[in-house]
Formats: C-alpha cells, sequence, structure tokens
C-alpha cells in the first residue's frame, strides 16, 4: 500500500476543516493524504512533536492567526523540521508577506479566497502524486 | 524791548508746539513736509529742506526735496562717502558747507536738485537703536548761515519731523508685517485643509483595507463550501441519473433533474458572483498598497515623458476593449518639455496617468457607441507649461464629459459611473491622494457630452532647490 501524505492544515477558522476533509475526501478515502487539522501555530508545533506527527510531510497554514502567525510558525518548521514543506495562505497578498514568507522558506504562497484545485496542484507537483480531480 | 524780544522767542516755540500738533495726524511723509513747510516759514528762516531716509544695511537711500521742488516726491539715491561721514561723526547736529552738501547727493545733484545759492546746511541726524536713519537738512542762504536761537529752533523742527516720519514708516511697516502674517495664515491655513484632506483620503484608505481583509476571509468560507456544494451536488446528479437507469425511468424530464440543474445553476452563480467580490477587493487593495508603494522614495525625471509613455501604455491596454472608432483618435500634444524635470513619485504618477487617460479614453469611447459615429472625431489633447513655481498638466478629452449634479463627486472613493463589476470607484480618489502627496492640486471641470479636462498642478520643487540654495549662498 502506497504511504499516504500527511499534511496539517493551520487556520483559526475551525469551519475550514470540515470543508477541507469534504473536498479532499478522495484522496482520503483512497489513502493518498491524511489530513490533520489544528487551529494554532502553537497546537500545530505541539502535534509534530507528538508520534502522530511524526511523518508530516507538509504544512500548509494561515498568516494572520492569535497568538503565533503563521510567518512564527514557518521559521519554527523550517528550523526544527527541515522535512517538512511549508505553503503559506493569506487574505493578504503583499509584497511584503510573499517575499518574507520566501524568505524564511515557504515553498508556495496561496492568496484567499483559496483555490482547492491550485492547492491540489501545487501537492501533486511538490510530492509528485496524482490526486482525484 | 527785552521783553517783547522774549515774548516773539516764546511764540516761536508756541508755533513749533501747534506744528507738531498738526502733523500728528498726518498719513504721509508728503503731507508731513507739506505742513511743516507752510507753518514753519512763518517761525524760522529757511532756504531749503532735504530729508534722506537710509536703511540699516541697504546701501541705498531715499531722498525727499522737500523746499523748492514742484511735488515733494522721493528720489533713490546711493549712500555717498558724504553720508558715510555723517554716519561715523559723532555730532548730532552737524554743520556743512554747500560743497559738502553738494557731495552729499552727488547722484540726486544730477537731478538737478541742489539750489546753488545755499551757503550753510545744518544737517540733524535721527538715530533708531543706534542706527541713523534719517538726516534732516536745512539750508540758508544768509552768508553768516543760521543763528545759535535758529539752531537750537531747527533741532526741535528736525525731532518733531522725525517723529512724525518715523511713526508713519513704523505703522508702514505695521501694516506690511501685518499682511505677511495675513498671507502667512492664509497658506497655514490652506496647507492645514490639505493635510486634513491628505489625512481624511489616508484614513479612508486604511479602512477600506482592512475592511476587504475583513472581507476576505468569509469570502474563503463561502468559496470552499461553494466547491463542497459543487461536488457534491454533482455527485448526487450521478447517483440520481445512474437511480433512474436502473429503474427504467426517464431522467432528462424528471422534476429531481430539474431541482438539481437548478442547484448547479446557482452554485455557479454563488461561484461567479464570489470571484466577482474577491476582484474588487484584490482592486481596493492594490490601490491601497500603490499608496504606501510611494513612500519608497522620490526621483527627479521628465514628467512630460511619464505622460506620453503612460497615455502609450493606457490606450494599448484599453483598445481591444474599445469600439474601432476609437483607431480615429486625434492625440494633440503640446508638453513644456523644458521645466518639465520635476521631483516625483514615479510609480504613482505613472499610476495616475494610467488611470486619468483609461477614464478619458473610456469616456470617448462612451460617445462613440452611443453617438453619430459621423459627426464625431476623439481628440484628446495634452498640455503643460510651468507658471509661478508650479508645473501645470491639463489632459482634456471630448468625450461624454460629467454631468454638473456628479463633478463634485468624482474624487470620492467607491464612487463610479461606471456598470457593476466594472469599475471600483478608486481611480480618481487615489489619483488625488496621490497628487496631494506630491503637493500639488487635481481640478475637474467638464460639459455634459463635450469635454472632460483635468488639471494637475504639481510643485516645481527645483524652484524649491534653487531658493535653498540661494538662501543657504547668502
Amino acid at each position: 500500500m502506497q504511504v499516504s501524505l500527511h499534511m496539517v492544515f493551520v487556520d483559526d477558522e475551525t469551519e475550514l476543516f470540515e470543508l477541507m476533509a469534504v473536498l479532499l475526501e478522495d484522496d482520503i478515502e483512497n489513502g493518498t493524504i491524511n489530513l490533520t487539522c489544528s487551529e494554532s501555530a502553537e497546537k500545530c508545533l505541539e502535534y509534530l512533536d507528538t508520534e502522530n506527527g511524526a511523518d508530516v510531510v507538509l504544512i500548509v497554514s494561515d498568516i494572520n492567526m492569535p497568538g503565533m502567525s503563521g510567518l512564527d510558525l514557518l521559521s519554527v518548521v523550517k528550523e526544527q523540521f527541515k522535512q517538512i514543506e511549508v505553503y503559506m495562505c493569506s487574505a493578504y497578498d503583499t509584497e511584503e508577506y510573499t517575499q518574507r514568507a520566501k524568505e524564511l522558506g515557504a515553498s508556495r504562497y496561496l492568496v484567499k479566497p483559496l483555490d482547492i484545485e491550485l492547492l491540489k496542484q501545487y501537492i501533486e507537483e511538490s510530492f509528485k502524486i496524482s490526486l482525484v480531480s | 524791548m527785552g521783553s517783547f524780544l522774549q515774548q516773539a522767542e516764546i511764540s516761536k516755540y508756541t508755533s513749533l508746539l501747534e506744528i507738531l500738533n498738526s502733523i500728528s495726524t498726518c498719513t504721509s511723509e508728503e503731507e508731513i513736509f507739506r505742513k511743516c513747510l507752510n507753518q514753519a516759514k512763518w517761525v524760522i528762516d529757511f532756504h531749503s529742506l532735504d530729508v534722506v531716509f537710509l536703511e540699516p544695511g541697504s546701501s541705498s537711500v531715499q531722498y525727499f526735496q522737500v523746499m523748492g521742488a514742484k511735488e515733494i516726491r522721493p528720489v533713490k539715491s546711493y549712500r555717498t562717502s558724504m553720508i558715510e561721514f555723517l554716519e561715523e561723526s559723532r555730532e548730532v547736529n552737524q554743520i556743512l558747507s554747500r560743497r559738502d552738501h553738494c557731495r552729499l547727493f552727488e547722484e540726486a545733484a544730477s537731478h538737478g536738485l541742489v539750489k546753488d545759492a545755499i551757503n550753510q546746511v545744518l544737517a540733524t541726524k535721527i538715530f533708531e537703536e543706534k542706527a541713523l536713519t534719517e538726516i534732516i537738512l536745512f539750508g540758508s542762504r544768509d552768508e553768516n548761515g543760521f543763528s545759535k536761537n535758529d539752531r537750537i529752533l531747527l533741532s526741535i523742527l528736525a525731532s518733531i519731523i522725525s517723529g512724525s516720519t518715523s511713526r508713519i514708516r513704523s505703522s508702514r511697516e505695521l501694516i506690511k508685517k501685518n499682511e505677511r502674517l495675513e498671507a502667512l495664515f492664509a497658506e497655514t491655513e490652506e496647507m492645514r485643509e490639505k493635510l486634513l484632506s491628505q489625512e481624511r483620503l489616508a484614513f479612508i484608505g486604511s479602512v477600506s483595507a482592512g475592511i476587504a481583509h475583513e472581507i476576505k476571509n468569509p469570502l474563503n468560507l463561502i468559496a470552499l463550501s461553494r466547491s463542497v456544494m459543487k461536488k457534491d451536488a454533482e455527485k448526487i446528479y450521478q447517483y440520481c441519473k445512474l437511480s433512474y437507469e436502473k429503474e427504467n425511468e426517464e431522467f432528462e424530464n424528471s422534476s429531481i433533474k430539474k431541482k438539481l440543474d437548478r442547484l448547479l445553476v446557482s452554485i455557479s452563480t454563488v461561484e461567479s458572483q464570489g470571484s466577482r467580490a474577491a476582484r474588487i477587493l484584490n482592486s481596493i487593495l492594490t490601490s491601497a498598497y500603490a499608496d504606501r508603494g510611494e513612500n519608497e522614495g522620490t526621483r527627479k525625471m521628465d514628467v512630460s515623458e511619464l505622460i506620453l509613455q503612460n497615455m502609450r501604455i493606457a490606450f494599448q491596454s484599453s483598445k481591444e476593449a474599445m469600439s474601432p472608432h476609437m483607431d480615429n483618435l486625434v492625440l494633440e500634444e503640446n508638453l513644456d518639455k523644458e521645466e518639465a524635470k520635476l521631483t516625483i513619485f514615479p510609480i504613482g504618477l505613472s499610476k495616475v496617468f494610467i488611470s486619468l487617460f483609461e477614464n478619458a479614453l473610456a469616456a470617448m469611447d462612451r460617445k462613440c457607441r452611443n453617438g453619430d459615429l459621423e459627426c464625431y472625431t476623439p481628440h484628446l489633447k495634452l498640455e503643460s507649461f510651468s507658471r509661478d513655481k508650479r508645473y501645470i498638466i491639463t489632459i482634456t478629452d471630448n468625450g461624454e464629459g460629467v454631468s454638473e449634479d456628479c463633478i463634485h463627486r468624482v474624487f470620492d472613493p467607491f464612487y463610479t459611473t461606471k456598470e457593476a463589476g466594472q469599475g471600483t470607484g478608486l481611480g480618481l480618489f487615489v489619483a488625488k491622494n496621490t497628487i496631494l502627496k506630491h503637493g500639488g492640486e487635481i481640478h475637474i471641470d467638464s460639459k455634459l457630452g463635450e469635454y472632460t479636462r483635468l488639471t494637475i498642478s504639481l510643485l516645481n520643487s527645483d524652484e524649491k532647490e534653487k531658493e535653498r540654495s540661494l538662501k543657504d549662498a547668502s
């Protein structure tokens, strides 16, 4: 059996979690993607330290969140979990943010409203897999 | 006999007091001199009166020939060596010979102002804060010159004259200062208004950017929910179709298919309107950021070149969507290239020009679509010139114009006459904001159906620099 791609979706708007699960359900059902959702950067970091979180290879994180921001999370992850790819996702589409995300090592920058097909395309390119369209 | 002489002397002093009293209400030097002459000749015998006004630190002097001239008016002269001599001598009242008197006005002498018959001159110097400001010269034709008593009376008369002239001069100075203050105050008031409106614009900008971001989050949820709905609706559609086929029932005309079709149409409406909302938000944010970007720095460049460059960009980007009749556009260009080098925010100002040109092209395009093409040739006129330290640019199109009701609102944020979804109503708002940041002004005037003219006035910072360097040098 194929090893599933374990990704963590980080956003303080928890209503998004159900939607992400539905939108990726085919790939989750067939075992291509293992989706974990986290409502804050702090919780995400905690999760990465657990046994379940050990095989995470991708984090898709919002930037503006209460507490640690997505960019803070990005810099910690790039320091402690070099193997994990990080996509940033924000309503802010400013040079300031995109440049900062790039410098800190984010591989992709997605602008809200999130285009789920674009996210899937990025995942396919990064991990050389094919997802159910 | 002695008491008669004494009384005569006393009456002279009384007359001097009367002179003092009568000239205290005079409002000009000429008036003072005239009154003095009329009244003093009954008191003291003198044959010429000249008054010189000196300005501390200036090499020119103002010279009045009071007696003998047809009209009493100031003559400009310069600080001769004789004046410098008087300035340095310690005597307040100095007796000068006729030759000295001539030397005093070497320059003025050429105007024929010096009288030959004068034998002696009494020069009384008036000081203000230790600087010589006025010299009053009385001349006598008498062989022996002025008597001792005359000298005393004349020096009193001199003080009376100088007291009144200095009162007039200082009140004139006060008026001047007052005018300067008033001008300064008006300028400050104007600046304050400008700053206030700039602040207001910046505030509206940041508030709208904040709102735009806040709306993006719920919009994100709506967009993702819409994706879920679409996905599930399509699945249900497939499922129903299969079930109907299994039961050998007709799916095509079934009521469930109609309902599902309607659902899918509604979902696609949510999708298209959601992207429209996102587009609007993005353009609000772009203009807000464009605004911020200008703080990056100014550059000195040729504004006339910038105008033409952006005209080309606007034309190219609008060309496809425009009526083919717009190919007949006549461009009349009369830009001042000599004085066009200004210190500006290049990105910000380029955006302003592009948005103004796009508006002008759109106004002419609409006229092409709605009007009689045979009678209409689109015409765009660009003019610029330098005046009063300002570089003034006008952009005039003969498009459909703006109605009187709307014209005062065109610079308001979110005001647009374009069809829904076509414009954000931020173009002129951002333009005004940017122009204000340049210390400039933008005005619009228009006649409905005939023309629209935008006038931009930018500060010629070169003039500013010149002024500053001149000040530094002095």
